[in-house]
């Protein structure tokens, strides 16, 4: 497709890497429903619910919740040129909060060890709304806890590697090639 | 779009994960890996990653935040064939700035260009012949 004026594309760090796009295909999957209840971490509750289950991987939605207190951070330009973008933050907020919505996908880290990946909408009791990329172990969950769904691929799945094109460590995509 | 409800049978089909790349337009690279897949519906069952900027149809008026390193917070929708069988992706969602402050709407087409990665998950949609 032809990019539009509106589509700002941003020189990378490292060289643009083929192919642009990866799908793979998950084997026999699960679904599930998740609470957690109040006082336990957001993300350090939903990587244990699962790894308990025996699951290494899968993709969540944030239902609705709770937060007592969070801490996120969000993105902006990186000057020294080493990213072409950067965390900034991280950002507390005391609640109560509630949570409106988000996603999360745990993988592996590098070492294969249990990694969620999550980003999540939430309002104070001002109704001003935020939301970012969450720290692990500082989102204790309020008095509704937290639900979510989530979907569990069988086979295949995500696992951070150093990408040499942005400089972040980030999810690759575990598994064989698209079959059509 | 027709005037009265529209009840599909079908059933949820297999997970696929999938990737985006830096400079790739979240709408039309999601079409086309459904394409290349042989998707022709589906269901975005999660989905994290960030934005070098974002446009937005919301209402009937149009939204620019300006980034780069917007995290997409929420993102839902669908991939449905249209009227050639060609998988169109509809995707909603919300965006933080760098304030934290949350922006949302419909996500336009060929104006999204993805950060530094997506990384998603989809569920095909199967729908059942009509008796």
């Amino acid at each position: 497709m032809t990019p539009t004026a509106a589509l700002r594309t941003l020189q990378q760090p490292g060289p643009a890497l083929a192919p642009r796009g990866l799908l793979r295909w998950s084997g026999a999957h699960r679904d599930l429903r998740i609470r957690l209840p109040v006082g336990a971490d957001l993300m350090d509750g939903l990587v244990a619910a699962l790894s308990g289950a025996g699951i290494e991987q899968a993709g969540m939605v944030l239902l609705g919740g709770d937060l007592a207190r969070v801490a996120y951070s969000t993105g902006r330009a990186d000057e020294t040129g080493y990213r072409v973008a950067t965390p900034h933050g991280p950002f507390e907020c005391e609640g109560p909060l509630t949570v409106i919505g988000g996603s999360a996908l745990l993988g592996r880290d590098k070492t294969g060890a249990p990694l969620l990946h999550c980003h999540a909408v939430f309002a104070d009791r001002a109704g001003r709304v935020l939301g970012g990329h969450l720290r692990p172990g500082r989102c204790p969950l309020g008095p509704a806890g937290l639900t979510a769904s989530a979907a569990c691929p069988g086979e295949g799945g995500f696992q951070v590697a150093d990408d040499a094109e942005t400089n972040f460590p980030i999810f690759q995509l575990l598994g064989p090639e698209v079959a059509p | 779009m027709t005037d009265h409800p529209l009840l599909e049978n079908g059933r949820a089909g297999r997970l696929c994960t999938l990737r985006l790349k830096p400079n790739e337009d979240l709408v039309t690279a999601l079409e086309r890996l459904c394409a290349e897949a042989g998707i022709e519906a589906a269901i975005l069952r999660a989905g994290v990653g960030s934005l070098n900027d974002a446009h937005f149809d919301c209402g009937d008026g149009q939204v620019t935040v300006e980034g780069p390193g917007l995290e997409i917070v929420t993102l839902t929708g669908e991939i449905a064939p249209d009227a050639a069988g060609r998988p169109r992706a509809t995707l909603s969602g919300s965006v933080s700035d760098r304030e934290g402050a949350v922006h949302g709407g419909r996500f336009r087409r060929g104006e999204n260009a993805i950060c530094i990665t997506l990384e998603a998950i989809l569920q095909e949609w199967l729908p059942e012949p009509e008796a």
